[in-house]
């Protein structure tokens, strides 16, 4: 069956309440109209108000109820409706769900999702490309999640609505027409592994959420192109890091390169280059390198495609590499 | 010119006596009414237990406040003044409800049964929330203003979604109500109807910053009509009062009737926190005068004159009282620092690879600095 | 019985490191009660009444007015009751975990005492980690490659075209794994040894003269030998050693070294045999100094001891350097002969077969015979085949008829 990001997501919502009640569902307009990406689209219909439901506008409320929800024994999955607008809840992102299970010691532990659609590439105004995830990361006591796949877009939602902590679930929204083969229900690795894509031997381009598609087109042209064989390895997880896997094919290569849309100052990619560099300094040959978003806020529709990493970008980093 | 007595709105200055309540409602076009009385049902058993819980409180704070000064706690935020409103708002919820507590309401939490050791970790740099939320029903102590008046909306959804007769009450003060989450809050619980009653003490003063230049609003029940919820305001000296307004407000939520607005009108006789000077911002006339209306004496001279109250009792409360600060001094002075690799422990349910390795490494500290001394 | 316990200056406003007596409010002597207020204490932030957690009687005041007190710095001492002391119950944390306690301090130490300074690496061209071990591997001097890479780094590739022009095997694609294989990197000795093996096989131009040589009378000669000479040491081999020192003499050019630097020849004075021994670290090659000074017997004592001493580890390194002539003892395989390798630098090596008795003509009938094979190797640029067949069929001769060259030490 061909299901979208968009369908497959939806489909795991579905899956996911049906299989225990104590899953609801809110956020603005995700009730009666679904979701402004219909990601939940025909829940409310089918689970009533009281499982799905609109709240006002109000986003720090939204985080807030979900984590006395949680408190109670509920399993909330909230949704931001955009990247740029999750920020009003930071304040209880990092205050409360971050820190409520260390700070009772254990007792209390917060099983809730933050499904925020990220990332660009979409022609859109501003403040609904933005890429966070350096903020959730660096977070203790936060999972974040993003898959790359149709096939890991469900997967990781269902995995994330059982998991025991909190999960901040990225989704990658230029990819939601992505469309794959699928059978569901898919099962896929769990939360917390990073999976090799793509095997090659002449470098490894690790990448996560929307630049998981891009790094595949550009190992698809290395190799078409040059037959240069690129190794991509999909994150998938980004707290917690699954950094055994990335080292391991940074081993393999020799030379190692991460992509992000995010700005590269302090930004997700250095961690990645610090610790691969870090445990695989003896085998590699070049340094590890970033190919990422400018250090500037998010610019116009019309000059996004400067901005945004693609495939040139990446292959361009690789011939650096393959320059040492 | 006067000096002013109280930076906050003049409010009904009650005490009907002790088995009435005054409170004034908020009218649905946005104006306070004249206060009015109410009965109370408060058996003697229950008001020798109302007048208990405040006195203990009492003497815990003065006990906690002498503790941070011998730096067994780092610092401590006193509520002394404040005993009427936390005792007679906590006295209303039943066993099954949940409290959603600040940093100020040490009294309203040591009311509702948390230990009081567990209860002052957090004053002690022993832990963040030093008891189990579960045990008492009570969520940890709060510092970001306001928050946990979410975390309280959202549990009273939880509740009402699963039927369950469930009521959550949280408590934030004038400071926390300028927050947006203050506001996020109400009209979330008045849009869901949830089984929510928010106690505001309005207690004069955030830190140094006095109500008249925290809100322009005459009184803070008033926002009650903003969101479209019930909104009252009672003298929160008078803890008869204070139990008749918020039973009534629990009651209407544990029906199915929504969430209230409680406005207790109050004053802070310490300071903001152990760290703070409050020469710096107002006049020790003002306290004094406050002290003199100290809610605890105003129930007792009730409790005497309605022959509620004997000698032999208040003895038994005092010596209750010197327990329990005794018990505070063992545990709290002098007390060793715990385990730092726990600081690993419960980031996540399954400690990470990454939180592992990390406490390897402490762990290698520790084990150096003890093979040096 | 009673104890003093004192009462340290308290943190009195999240993080102050001090605070000053403003007043008093008892004396020496005075008794307290749990709680009462003893100083007045003035901070930063404010004046605050300090209670004494003890009740007892003041011993010391530590300070006078007007002095500041460090906090935790005993501010005040009291002279507290036994039962006083005894009441407090002692600190059981409720709730707060019972594991071991941790000391309070991290340690102060900074660095470990024996840490040795790194070694400049400022002279060294810039190069990845890879490429440094790689060019270590292979004993390639990186400062001597001038790198095309990013900031002149020295790049594999560079080390790869370097390491063919020195004459060594160019690194090559990791061959295909074969299911089974194990790999045992080569090491140490091992290594070394491999590199100039290889190298010294593909500089030197070898040619190879061999002769089959008649012991039968070296054998008769071992066996007339007084008892008692240190029979032990003198082997067949060791009085082969002693006769090949003895040619040596004769055909001084085979006794030198080959600078493929310079294009010259080192002729040496003495002769220092190189003597290949089998150790379970592999093959070592022994220096038997000045043989050509030696006895026999002095050449059979000194092979076995630095054998002994090759194969236990405890040889010198100085006697596995200086050989200007190597020997290998193919014989101690029990095979008839071999084509050894040059030792680099040596022009010449011999390599000697086992002695074995074999269908021989002696005066025109075939009778068996003690027969040893020898074979020379030797660099061309250095001997021809004139030199070579000329010094072994004189090896051959002395064998043949030992008697003069061995008695007359």
């Amino acid at each position: 069956m061909e299901l979208t990001m968009a369908g497959a997501l939806n489909a795991a919502l579905r899956d996911s309440m049906r299989e225990d009640d104590s899953v609801v569902v809110y956020g603005e307009d995700v009730g009666k109209l679904g979701g402004v990406f219909r990601i939940s689209d025909g829940l409310q219909a089918e689970m009533g108000v009281d499982r799905c439901f609109d709240t006002p506008v109000a986003e720090s409320g939204i985080v807030g109820t979900a984590i006395g929800m949680a408190l109670y024994g509920m399993r909330p999955v909230v949704e931001m409706q955009f990247d740029g607008f999750s920020y009003p809840a930071l304040d209880q992102v990092i205050s409360h769900v971050a820190k409520y299970r260390s700070r009772t010691r254990g007792r209390v532990g917060l099983p809730l999702v933050i499904r925020i659609p990220y990332g660009g590439g979409i022609g859109a105004v501003e403040h609904h490309s933005e890429s966070p995830e350096a903020y959730y990361a660096h977070t203790a006591g936060l999972t974040v999640v993003s898959p790359g796949t149709t096939a890991d877009a469900y997967a990781l939602l269902r995995a994330s609505i059982a998991y025991d902590d909190p999960v901040i679930f990225l989704e990658p929204k230029r990819r939601y027409w992505l469309k794959e083969d699928l059978d569901l229900p898919v099962t896929a690795p769990p939360i917390g592994k990073a999976v090799v894509r793509r095997e090659g031997t002449a470098a490894t381009v690790i990448a996560y959420g929307p630049m998981v598609t891009t790094a595949l087109e550009a190992a698809t042209r290395a190799a078409d192109e040059s037959g240069i064989g690129l190794e991509v390895v999909d994150v998938r997880t980004l707290s917690p890091l699954d950094i055994d896997t990335l080292v391991s094919s940074a081993t393999k290569t020799g030379r190692a390169l991460v992509v992000h849309e995010a700005a590269r100052f302090a930004g997700y990619g250095a961690e990645i280059a610090a610790e691969v560099n870090e445990r695989a300094f003896g085998y590699l040959a070049a340094p590890v390198l970033r190919v990422t978003g400018w250090d500037v806020p998010y610019p116009s529709a019309k000059i996004e495609s400067h901005f945004l990493p693609d495939a040139d970008r990446i292959l361009d980093a690789v011939a650096r590499l393959l320059e040492y | 010119m006067t000096v002013e007595v109280s930076s906050t709105a003049s409010g009904p200055s009650s005490f009907p006596g002790l088995s009435k309540a005054a409170w004034q409602d908020v009218a649905a076009e946005g104006a306070l009414g004249d206060a009015l009385s109410h009965d109370v049902e408060l058996t003697a058993e229950q008001l020798r237990n109302l007048y208990r819980l405040m006195a203990l409180s009492r003497r815990v704070d003065r006990q906690a406040i002498n503790l941070t000064r011998q730096g067994a706690l780092g610092v401590f935020a006193s509520s002394q003044g404040q005993e009427a409103a936390q005792v007679g708002a906590v006295f209303a919820l039943e066993a099954d409800d949940w409290l959603f507590p600040t940093y100020r309401e040490t009294v309203g939490t040591f009311a509702r049964g948390v230990d009081i050791v567990e209860l002052l970790a957090l004053f002690s740099g022993s832990w963040h929330c030093g008891f189990n939320p579960y045990q008492y029903r009570v969520a940890p102590l709060t510092t970001p203003l306001a928050t946990q008046a979410l975390h309280a909306v959202g549990l009273a959804m939880a509740a009402r979604i699963r039927h369950d007769p469930v009521v959550a009450m949280t408590f934030f003060g004038d400071g926390a109500a300028s927050e947006g989450d203050a506001h996020e809050a109400l009209n979330m619980a008045a849009v869901f109807g949830a089984p929510v009653v928010f106690v505001v003490q309005n207690n004069g003063y955030a830190i140094s910053v006095p109500y008249r230049l925290q809100t322009k609003a005459s009184s803070i029940a008033l926002r009650a009509a903003g969101v479209g919820m019930p909104g009252v305001r009672v003298d929160g000296n008078d803890v008869v009062s204070v139990y008749g307004a918020v039973r009534t407000a629990v009651e209407r939520a544990r029906r199915g009737d929504g969430p209230t607005l409680i406005e207790a009108v109050t004053y802070r006789l310490e300071a903001h926190t152990t760290a703070d000077d409050t020469t710096r911002y107002r006049s020790d006339d003002e306290a004094a005068s406050w002290r003199g209306r100290d809610p605890i004496e105003r129930f007792l001279g009730a409790l005497r004159e309605g022959g509620v109250v004997d000698d032999a009792f208040l003895a038994s409360v005092e010596a209750e009282g010197d327990a329990v600060a005794a018990r505070m001094r063992d545990f709290l002075f002098d007390a060793p620092a715990g385990d730092p690799r726990e600081m690993f422990d419960h980031v996540y349910a399954t400690r990470t690879p990454l939180l592992e390795a990390e406490r390897s490494m402490l762990q290698q500290e520790l084990t150096a600095a003890q093979e040096t001394t | 019985m009673s104890s003093v316990r004192a009462f340290l200056m308290p943190d009195l406003g999240e993080g102050l490191t001090e605070g000053e007596i403003n007043r008093w409010l008892v004396a020496e002597g005075d008794v307290v009660v749990v709680d009462q207020p003893i100083a007045e204490i003035s901070t930063e932030k404010a004046i605050v009444e300090v209670p004494t957690p003890f009740a007892g009687r003041v011993a010391t005041l530590h300070g006078a007015e007007g002095d500041s007190i460090a906090v935790g710095s005993p501010l005040i001492s009291i002279e507290v009751a036994a039962a006083a002391s005894a009441s407090a119950s002692g600190n059981l944390l409720v709730g707060y975990g019972t594991s071991e306690a941790a000391p309070r301090t991290r340690r102060s130490a900074g660095l470990p005492r024996d840490i040795a300074a790194p070694v400049a690496t400022v002279a060294m061209p810039p190069a990845s980690p890879l490429v440094r071990r790689r060019a270590a591997d292979l004993g390639i001097d990186l400062s001597a490659i001038a790198g095309s890479g990013p900031g002149g780094m020295v790049t594999q590739a560079d080390l790869e075209r370097a390491a063919e022009q020195d004459g060594a095997k160019p690194p090559t694609e990791t061959p295909p794994a074969v299911a089974g294989a194990r790999r045992s990197a080569l090491t140490g000795v091992d290594r070394v040894a491999a590199e100039r093996l290889t190298r010294s096989y593909r500089e030197a131009p070898t040619a190879i003269a061999w002769v089959s040589a008649d012991a039968t009378r070296l054998m008769e000669l071992r066996a007339e030998l007084p008892a008692g000479a240190t029979d032990a040491s003198v082997t067949p081999f060791a009085m082969i050693l002693r006769l090949c020192a003895g040619a040596l003499r004769k055909f001084p050019r085979l006794n030198a070294h080959f600078d493929s630097q310079t294009n010259e020849i080192l002729l040496f004075t003495p002769i220092h045999l190189g003597v290949a021994v089998q150790t379970d670290r592999g093959l070592v090659v022994v220096v038997i100094r000045d043989a050509q000074g030696k006895s026999l017997r002095d050449i059979g004592d000194d092979l076995l001891r630095l054998a002994a001493a090759a194969r236990d580890g405890s040889i010198d390194a100085a006697d596995l350097r200086g050989s200007t002539f190597t020997v290998s003892n193919f014989g101690a395989f029990g095979v008839d002969g071999g084509i050894p390798i040059l030792n680099p630098p040596e022009a010449a090596i011999l390599g000697v077969g086992r002695i074995s008795t074999r269908p021989w003509v002696v005066d025109e009938d075939v009778v068996p015979r003690s027969l040893v094979e020898l074979s020379l190797v030797f660099d061309h640029r250095v001997a021809d085949g004139g030199l070579a067949g000329g010094f072994i069929r004189h090896l051959a001769d002395l064998i043949e008829t030992p008697d003069e060259a061995l008695l007359h030490d």
